[in-house]
């Protein structure tokens, strides 16, 4: 009785301390792969910080803005290249007003006076234009003398509704 | 328990045991049996001790594995300091602009040294090295590698590129030492903002001083400094301001854009300035910043101010105006307008045209002590509160009486800092509430500080005057397809070194607000002593030169900023925003046309 118990406890403590040496090379081996991996890590923040500079200095807006307006043939962005989306026309094979110019129903919708006179020699559909945070009360029919914008306006607006052969604006 | 046990069990030799009648069992009397009992008494409390050491120890266990589990990831989250001291990437935050774009940023630079003693082949090795980096000369390194020291630079600071190649050489000798240095990827684009820091990596100037502590703080690593600043903005200011100090031969300049309802200074411009990375060979005048630091008369965008403390005390309606034909003489200055009507002038139209006969007049109906104590809640009497070291305090005249107060109308006699007109300007359009200026980006959805400096419907109708100026006054040149934009023209003398008026050196100031209907942002553009040149018929005021430079600043940023355009010839805004001036027709709002809109020469209204 007394025999197997200490036997017992002789394997035990075999067992225990085959257990902790274990224990502690792979606690060992865990801490190397931990120093190992934070020093990957700390290199990788290093490049992703190199790359940030990078891509930061690389997106100057000054350096943009140079290459877009040599190399792209860009120009700023004005309040003329921005339409509220419901001011943009209907493809005229769909919309509420199928097949119907828009120009035909001018109560139905207010019109930009201007883009209206200026427009209908270039194209027959007139569309109502920037009208985000005002409307007319009424549409006033005569030419406002912003003639430029408004050609400008129903050019673009007519490349649309067209098969866009040149997507691109003349400047 | 065992191996305590055993002893009685093996018979001795010769016991007591082969007594008859006591078989098996040894009785012990007197001395022995007592020492045996003593002894196992104290073998319990051996046992005892072992047993309480091993149940703490098994207690420490499960305290470890089970409760305490959940602290066990810190380490590899690198929240050990030691860790950090190992791997930390930054030994400064990087700073970004409001949208995240790196301003400012800590790299690991290599340095290349050399120990001549283990470089085989001088002469080699010079040639080789001089393929990786061209720049070094050839000659001078052959010098340094054959020297026979133990150590000599070859080269500071190389780029990750360049350590790469020289890697890739595979001299023996060479070496590279690790450094950090601060680097600015925008270049001198906010350079009055960011400051810069000295070779030891501390901040001596904007906000590189101001956040020092801040930025160098180990435990917000890579946790970066957010301005408010939109670097795309700033680079428009920058290009444009740029220039226009370039088209007049101006001094310099300076631009401000300012966000009515937070106070965050979205760019903010003052040139010349100078590249970052090298502080030192910058000169005093380019690290100046005029915005902040430099203090000015302001000239006329403070009948802004006048005419709005004027709405704001009652002293006068806006029906209501001055007599503007003849001058003021007050002691020994003569108020005189510089492109004067000699007539009445209702109140609109001495904003409209710049009337120094008329601020002075509206202002004396206030009085010193009311339009002192006006100035001051206008935060126009004490330094910015501004998150930078560089900041000027206003020239604020010692004495405030009657010709203070006149002068002071038309921004003579008072020099404040830019900013500070920037954001009292901000004030009046926004609804009357002052919001302190700030270069930090504050949080999205949580107001800002501010309080109520002037009534709200007074502000409401300094936006139509102000936009009145560009329609009809002095800043037509800043007018935008698409925007509203309201503004007032500025055009002081600089004093000169005598103390006198210089008639040749002008401040020009455009200080605009857009849209005016709802106003967003202050664009605020100063030109100093510009000078006129044929397109401008040889006038240097503030309408030639900074009011078109507003409104090019302003059509550029407004779609960025995300401000929608308007019909700006809609009849409802023109009934929205419309002035009657007195003795002029009211328009008729359904049918434009038939109003006779004054459309003077553009010369004429160049004035201010």
């Amino acid at each position: 009785m007394s025999r197997g118990l200490s036997l017992i406890a002789l394997l035990l403590l075999a067992a225990v301390s085959f257990g902790l040496y274990q224990l502690s090379y792979e606690v060992q081996r865990l801490e190397e792969e931990l120093i190992e991996m934070n020093r990957a890590l700390s290199q990788e923040r290093e490049t992703i910080g190199v790359l940030q500079a990078e891509w930061s200095y690389l997106s100057r807006p000054e350096y943009l803005q140079d290459k877009a307006l040599r190399l792209l043939g860009m120009r700023p962005a004005t309040a003329k290249d921005i339409v509220a989306i419901e001011a943009l026309p209907w493809r005229q094979d769909r919309g509420p007003d199928r097949g119907q110019p828009m120009a035909a129903a001018p109560a139905a919708q207010p019109a930009q006076p201007a883009a209206a006179s200026a427009a209908s020699p270039v194209v027959p559909p007139a569309v109502p234009s920037m009208q985000v945070a005002a409307k007319p009360e009424a549409a006033p029919s005569a030419a406002a003398p912003a003639v430029n914008f408004d050609a400008e306006v129903a050019a673009v607006l007519g490349a649309m509704q067209r098969p866009a052969n040149d997507k691109r604006r003349a400047q | 328990m065992a191996l305590f046990r055993r002893q009685p069990k093996p018979k001795p030799p010769c016991t007591p045991a082969d007594i008859p009648g006591n078989p098996g069992l040894v009785r012990l009397e007197g001395a022995a049996k007592q020492a045996l009992e003593a002894s196992r008494g104290r073998l319990v409390i051996g046992i005892g001790l072992f047993s309480l050491a091993f149940i703490v120890l098994a207690g420490r266990l499960v305290e470890l594995t089970v409760l305490r589990g959940a602290t066990e990831p810190v380490v590899a989250r690198g929240v050990n300091p030691e860790l950090i001291a190992k791997t930390a990437l930054m030994e400064r935050q990087p700073i970004v602009d409001r949208n995240g774009n790196i301003l400012a940023t800590n790299l690991k630079i290599a340095s290349l040294y050399a120990d001549p003693r283990k470089v085989l082949n001088p002469v080699e090795a010079a040639t080789r090295l001089a393929q990786a980096l061209p720049e070094l000369p050839a000659g001078e390194v052959q010098a340094k590698l054959a020297s026979g020291k133990s150590f000599v630079w070859l080269k500071r600071g190389l780029t990750p590129r360049e350590q790469y190649e020289v890697n890739r050489l595979g001299i023996p000798g060479l070496y590279f030492h690790n450094e950090q240095r601060r680097v600015y990827p925008q270049g001198p684009m906010a350079v009055h903002v960011l400051g810069y820091t000295d070779i030891d990596g501390k901040g001596i100037s904007g906000v590189e001083q101001y956040f020092d502590e801040q930025l160098r703080d180990p435990s917000r690593t890579g946790d970066p400094l957010e301005l408010s600043i939109d670097i795309r903005v700033q680079h428009v200011v920058r290009d444009e301001v740029a220039k226009a100090v370039e088209f007049f031969n101006a001094i310099g300049g300076g631009g401000i854009v300012l966000d009515v309802y937070t106070g965050e200074v979205i760019a903010m411009v003052s040139l010349p300035d100078f590249d970052p990375a090298e502080p030192g060979t910058a000169s005093k005048d380019s690290r100046f910043n005029r915005i902040t630091l430099g203090v000015y008369e302001m000239g006329s965008t403070m009948k802004t101010l006048n005419t709005a403390m004027a709405l704001d005390y009652g002293t006068v309606k806006l029906s209501s105006g001055y007599d503007a034909t003849h001058p003021i003489q007050i002691s020994r200055f003569t108020i005189k307008d510089d492109h004067p009507k000699k007539r009445w002038l209702s109140v609109p139209e001495i904003f409209m045209y710049s009337s120094n006969i008329g601020s002075a007049k509206m202002a004396v109906d206030v009085g010193p002590e009311r339009q002192r104590e006006f100035m001051q809640r206008m935060g126009m009497l004490n330094k910015p509160a501004i998150e930078l070291p560089e900041v000027g305090g206003p020239l604020v005249p010692r004495n405030w009486k009657t010709v203070e107060t006149m002068t002071i109308s038309f921004g003579h006699g008072l020099s404040v800092t830019p900013l500070q007109l920037a954001s009292a300007t901000a004030a009046i359009v926004n609804g009357g509430v002052l919001h302190p200026p700030t270069l930090i980006k504050r949080p999205p959805g949580l107001p800002a500080p501010g309080r109520q400096v002037i009534r709200r419907d007074v502000s409401d109708v300094m936006r139509k005057l102000m936009l009145l100026v560009v329609e009809e006054g002095t800043g037509k040149k800043a007018e935008v397809d698409g925007y509203l934009v309201g503004g007032k023209t500025g055009s002081s003398e600089k004093v000169n070194e005598r103390g006198g008026y210089n008639k040749k050196a002008n401040f020009n100031t455009f200080v605009a607000g857009f849209p005016m209907h709802n106003p967003r942002y202050i664009v605020q553009v100063m030109i100093d002593e510009p000078k006129g040149n044929k397109s401008t018929y040889g006038f240097a005021t503030a309408g030639w030169t900074a009011a078109p430079a507003a409104g090019r600043i302003i059509s550029r940023i407004a779609p960025l900023l995300g401000v929608p355009p308007v019909d700006e010839s809609s009849p409802a805004l023109k009934q929205a925003m419309y002035v009657p001036i007195p003795g002029q027709p009211v328009p008729n709002f359904s049918n434009p046309n038939v109003t006779v809109t004054g459309r003077t020469q553009e010369k004429k209204l160049a004035s201010q």
